[in-house]
């Protein structure tokens, strides 16, 4: 009984330390998913995707990012549709990071990101993959935790 | 005169039928386990996957060689090399009736909705840019009656456009317990010198996608890791346990990949 008032400030202590650690915890998860995506992509691709000016969408027919330029449909992604694209490509719970499909990747669609930094990515429904075309080469990503939301997205504005 | 002709008679037909019986005797002895490892590193985005995958597989069959005691003879094709001389070279082959054949791929594979009928992928040729149907090495192989087949396709099975859709081509291990080495050595010579017959392996059923890591295929180290298990720690290996094992173990992941496989293989009588 003596030794209850000693306790107390002790176990609001301990209370005041496992919150601190969860909070800390909790912080670095986020920042250690945020960090996972951009080693991946690139910091610099992920601003593009994020600060994009316009994004346009392609139909693409052929395995091939050349013919982007020659594609026959060319859509802007605009308003409400525009943010939703930047809001799945750049949350980390869009993709499966820890492993990769072994799927043949062609290209049924393309983002072309204008901005700062230009970004084209190409999408293929099939694999439920993008890929990040960037000047040092490509990064395919695994998008089926998010693959029916965006490709609603292209639904609807194509 | 007449009868040291007949004495050199006898014994040219002496030697002839020593030297028929020496290469029926080196015919037998000649058994042996052929591996043929066809790994796409090129593949893209699972280059690295898919090198792991053969390292794995390599250490993997010398560490069966060395348990069934049958020389292992490899061939890998890898980079560049995956190409139609996988096939050509697979109609090379002379294989003899006691022989084990392995057959392993890593790397991307696909089907079409017009492959009706078969439920094995189509494996991607990156090099070439063209598919071979898994079935139709399957084909080639049995042709030649191994007494074991294993072939085993570690790629996606998932549906691609037909128009989209390549064409298709018409040791160190062994740092194990003193103590269960003869365990293991038994197990090893049951699954492969005791069976005869073939097992076809694909690491997804038709429609579905398989999965790789940096360490490898799901379903290689998957059944690598169940056959491990299952030599050494059950007292008669089964080929179906090793394969339901690794099965299970992709299942479990709810990825939506589901490994199949056809066993048919026999005892070999005594």
């Amino acid at each position: 009984m003596k030794l209850r008032p000693a306790i107390l400030p002790l176990i609001t202590t301990a209370f005041c330390l496992i919150a601190a650690n969860s909070c800390t915890t909790q912080q670095r998860d986020v920042k250690k998913e945020t960090s996972e995506l951009n080693i991946i992509i690139g910091r610099e691709d992920f601003q593009a995707i994020k600060n994009a000016a316009s994004i346009r969408l392609y139909t693409i027919r052929s395995p091939s990012s050349e013919t982007v330029a020659t594609a026959p449909k060319k859509i802007e992604i605009v308003g409400a549709a525009k943010n939703q694209v930047i809001q799945i490509l750049t949350l980390d719970q869009s993709y499966i990071l820890d492993k990769t499909k072994k799927c043949l990747f062609v290209p049924e669609y393309a983002l072309e990101f204008e901005g700062q930094t230009p970004l084209l990515i190409l999408i293929s429904p099939s694999c439920k993959q993008l890929k990040i075309i960037k000047s040092s080469g490509s990064a395919t990503l695994d998008i089926d935790p998010a693959f029916d939301q965006l490709m609603n997205i292209i639904n609807h504005v194509k | 005169m007449h009868r040291k002709s007949t004495f050199r008679h006898f014994f040219f037909f002496l030697s002839i039928i020593s030297f028929t019986l020496f290469l029926q005797q080196t015919s037998v002895d000649a058994a042996s386990l052929r591996a043929i490892i066809v790994c796409d590193t090129q593949a893209d985005s699972i280059g690295k996957s898919v090198a792991a995958d053969l390292t794995k597989v390599r250490q993997e069959i010398l560490k069966v060689s060395h348990y069934i005691g049958l020389e292992a003879k490899l061939s890998i094709f890898e980079k560049n090399n995956v190409n139609e001389s996988v096939v050509s070279y697979l109609e090379m082959q002379e294989v003899d009736p006691d022989d084990i054949v392995i057959f392993f791929f890593s790397g991307h594979g696909y089907r079409t909705e017009s492959k009706v009928g078969n439920i094995w992928p189509n494996l991607y040729f990156t090099p070439i840019n063209k598919g071979v149907d898994f079935y139709q090495i399957i084909q080639i192989i049995n042709q030649k009656n191994p007494r074991l087949l294993i072939a085993i396709a570690d790629c996606c099975n998932n549906v691609m456009e037909e128009s989209y859709a390549p064409s298709v081509l018409k040791n160190s291990n062994l740092a194990l317990r003193t103590n269960r080495k003869d365990y293991t050595k038994h197990n090893y010579q049951t699954l492969f010198l005791k069976q005869a017959g073939t097992i076809i392996i694909s690491s997804s059923e038709p429609g579905e996608y398989s999965w790789a890591t940096k360490l490898g295929g799901l379903y290689t180290l998957a059944l690598f890791e169940s056959l491990n298990k299952e030599v050494m720690t059950t007292p008669v290996a089964d080929w179906r346990i090793i394969l339901d094992n690794a099965s299970l173990k992709i299942i479990r992941r709810d990825i939506g990949q589901t490994p199949q496989y056809e066993l048919l293989t026999q005892p070999i009588p005594k």
